[in-house]
């Protein structure tokens, strides 16, 4: 229940030591979900860190080229896939997973449909990211977009260059091919 | 489940313990264990436990120090300013 002539108090700000106000309140609002889509792309908090420092770096040097045009998450969103991916690159060269067209995952999503169980404990973290490991590239970024309930379908389709239509249907196949990978994780 | 009075006061103390024991085990494990409907609900709850850095925010300050910044304020930019 609302009460409107209580006036609203504006929460704390949080204390920071970065130089711009405004900046400050971009971190604190995304720093958390950037740096979690660079661990989990990356699976290594090193370079995550690395990553995320890079991305937001890169986004104060271009602040006054962001036009608004989509949220500031998308943005963010959009610069971390593209450094993470740039970083990847050469890794992926010599580690060569199957894309999400194999055949080999419609074989492995028919394994289950059914919930997700685990412990919810420090290995959790571990089990997830082996999983993400072992899907197709397309299959890991399009899960960690559409988990962010701050992300719309469209925005998660922007950022993957598809259509939202399109989104849902490999989301469909991404998420039969996570319980998949993620049952051979116990 | 009301102690076997007939059982020794020693009999009576393991099978207390023992029934104590497997209901702490199970109280443990269903305080762990969860069902996810969907990946995006695990990857939801994981990321609420990652926590970020200490390191990075002090560290992303010295760089700031050492760029140069927008020339506009952002939110003029935003508005088109």
């Amino acid at each position: 229940m609302t009460c409107p002539e209580q006036p609203a108090i504006p929460p704390p700000a949080a204390p920071t030591v970065l130089p711009d106000r405004d900046f400050a309140a971009l971190y604190t609002a995304h720093a958390k979900p950037v740096y979690y889509l660079a661990l989990r792309l990356l699976g290594d908090p090193t370079r995550a860190e690395d990553a995320a420092h890079d991305v937001f770096l890169k986004a104060w040097r271009s602040f006054d080229r962001f036009r608004g045009d989509s949220s500031v998450r998308t943005w963010l969103y959009r610069i971390t896939l593209n450094h993470c991916r740039n970083l990847q690159g050469s890794w992926q060269q010599h580690h060569i997973l199957p894309g999400s067209d194999n055949p080999l995952w419609e074989q492995a999503a028919d394994v289950s449909d059914s919930p997700l169980q685990a412990a919810e404990n420090h290995e959790l973290g571990e089990r997830i990211q082996r999983t993400l490991d072992a899907l197709p590239p397309e299959y890991r970024e399009l899960l960690l977009l559409v988990a962010d309930e701050e992300l719309s379908y469209a925005a998660a389709a922007e950022l993957t260059g598809q259509t939202p239509d399109a989104v849902r249907g490999k989301l469909h196949r991404a998420r039969r091919a996570f319980a998949a990978a993620f049952a051979k994780t116990a | 489940m009301p102690d076997d009075p007939n059982l020794p006061p020693l009999r009576q103390q393991q099978e207390t313990r023992a029934r104590e024991e497997l209901a702490a085990r199970v109280e443990a494990e269903q305080q762990t264990t969860r069902e996810f409907q969907t990946p995006e609900e695990m990857l939801r709850i994981d990321a609420a436990r990652t926590p970020l850095p200490d390191s990075l925010e002090p560290r992303l300050a010295e760089s700031m120090k050492a760029t140069p910044g927008p020339k506009r304020s952002w939110w003029r930019s935003w508005l088109g300013h």
